[in-house]
């Protein structure tokens, strides 16, 4: 700032009457407002207490998580008949442009890969296949993990029955 | 107290809490902001899109103040009615879970629109100047219209705003995930798989690269956006990177909002004096 001439600089003795309020009270209100925008977000990012108004500058953190890089293969015996995209197996020429947090098919659990491939398990006679497989990595806070999983079908066709067999019993309730 | 210590708390002082100088730039700002806040929410609450009577009054208020805001009537009033207003969908975003509202870039909507209205961005490009010109007129020993000019404590604190973003950012991306690259390929996944750019992610050396970039870019900017002569370089730097941020990936209105709060970081009377010359004004600012 030294050597420059600011607007400030133009003004001795008028800064104390300006914005309608005492000058203790502007410095004070200064004070506070600053240091709640410089160390609010420590609260989340350092000491792991979140709140939604003490906002953490974690922008695109969560983007990609639970998002899997590889191939689903479909397997007949110990053939390989298809290699499929995490979006071919969804059918999708790419991701939605919705918010990436609204994603139903994130796979932030191991259970989640069956409903990943449940598409893929349904159509999976058409490639002449018997059984689901994953190789690749799965998207995480992080960085890459590796993820290796087999008999999708199997889980799926059991993640299918548990669904219908919960809402039957929500029927009876 | 010493006498150093005395000027030193001067100097802060006349910085940020006594800071006043030429209203140009906050009253650009206060446009932009309305605009932007207009484009964000004016077709997710408009009065055919509320199921409630609270969304009704809280849509009711927003486009009530957002408009104050851009025609400069109330300015201050306006600003933090804009801000409040976004704030609260912000955090009903939170609550019942709508897509994009609880989002950082509507927080730093919010934010800004409130510290602005810590600001006299009235004074210029407004309902209120042409208000205060009229009344100036009537008082015929009165030579001089009201200057633009006024208190600008809201925009340091804005700017600080920023310098925080950018550092609690860097911050978050200080870890091997990131510095990898793996995140930022994560995010390329999700954002380029079966699009056009999808060949990026081929390169993951790249994103690697481009990623430790963009840490220490946003280190660099949280100090350098507070330092007046280091501006040279690193306002067009900034700009740069959120320029790419927008063409490289879904931000909504972000980066057009870290952009314009660019306004706070300059030195109001050069700005006042620039929109002087290229409206072929003299070279003396009619502010001081």
């Amino acid at each position: 700032m030294r050597g420059e001439t600011t607007s400030a600089d133009d003004i001795d003795g008028t800064a104390s009457r300006l914005g309608g309020l005492p000058v203790l009270a502007r410095r004070f209100g200064f004070g506070l407002i600053a240091l709640f925008i410089l160390l609010a977000p420590a609260a989340g990012q350092v000491f792991g207490v979140h709140h939604l108004l003490l906002r953490e500058w974690v922008m695109y953190s969560g983007v990609g998580v639970g998002i899997p890089q590889g191939e689903f293969l479909i397997w007949r015996d110990d053939t390989v008949v298809a290699r499929l995209s995490p979006l071919d197996a969804l059918d999708l020429p790419a991701y939605p442009r919705v918010i990436h947090y609204t994603f139903e098919h994130r796979i932030l659990s191991n259970e989640d890969f069956a409903g990943f491939a449940t598409r893929l398990c349904a159509e999976r006679d058409t490639y002449g296949g018997d059984r689901v497989s994953f190789e690749g990595v799965i998207g995480t806070r992080e960085g890459w993990q590796a993820a290796s999983q087999d008999n999708l079908c199997e889980r799926s066709l059991r993640r299918a029955a548990a669904s219908r067999s919960g809402e039957e019993m929500r029927g009876v309730e | 107290m010493s006498n150093e210590m005395r000027r030193l708390a001067a100097r802060l002082d006349a910085w940020g809490p006594s800071f006043t100088g030429s209203t140009r730039a906050a009253a650009l700002m206060r446009i932009a902001l309305a605009t932007i806040a207009i484009s964000r929410f004016g077709g997710e609450i408009g009065f055919h899109q509320v199921e409630n009577p609270f969304v009704l009054l809280l849509s009711g208020m927003f486009f009530l103040f957002v408009a104050m805001m851009f025609i400069g009537y109330l300015s201050r009033l306006a600003c933090f009615g804009t801000g409040v207003s976004v704030l609260v969908l912000y955090i009903a975003g939170a609550v019942t879970q709508t897509p994009g509202w609880a989002h950082h870039h509507v927080y730093l909507l919010a934010i800004a629109c409130i510290l602005l209205g810590l600001t006299a961005c009235g004074r210029s490009y407004s309902i209120d100047r042409l208000r205060a010109l009229n009344v100036a007129q009537r008082v015929p020993a009165t030579h001089e219209g009201p200057r633009e000019y006024g208190a600008l404590w809201g925009q340091r604190l804005i700017a600080l705003q920023l310098s925080a973003m950018y550092f609690w950012t860097a911050i978050d991306k200080t870890d091997r995930a990131f510095l990898s690259g793996e995140r930022l390929e994560q995010t390329f996944v999700w954002t380029y798989s079966g699009r056009a750019l999808e060949f990026v992610l081929a390169y993951p050396g790249l994103i690697a690269a481009l990623a430790i970039m963009v840490v220490i870019v946003e280190y660099a900017l949280a100090v350098a956006i507070l330092v007046p002569r280091w501006h040279i370089w690193a306002l067009p730097l900034g700009l740069a990177l959120h320029a790419g941020f927008y063409l490289m990936l879904p931000v909504h209105t972000y980066s057009a909002t870290a952009m314009v709060l660019y306004l706070a970081l300059l030195d109001p009377a050069r700005v006042h004096n620039f929109i002087d010359r290229i409206q072929g004004h003299g070279r003396v600012a009619h502010h001081l």
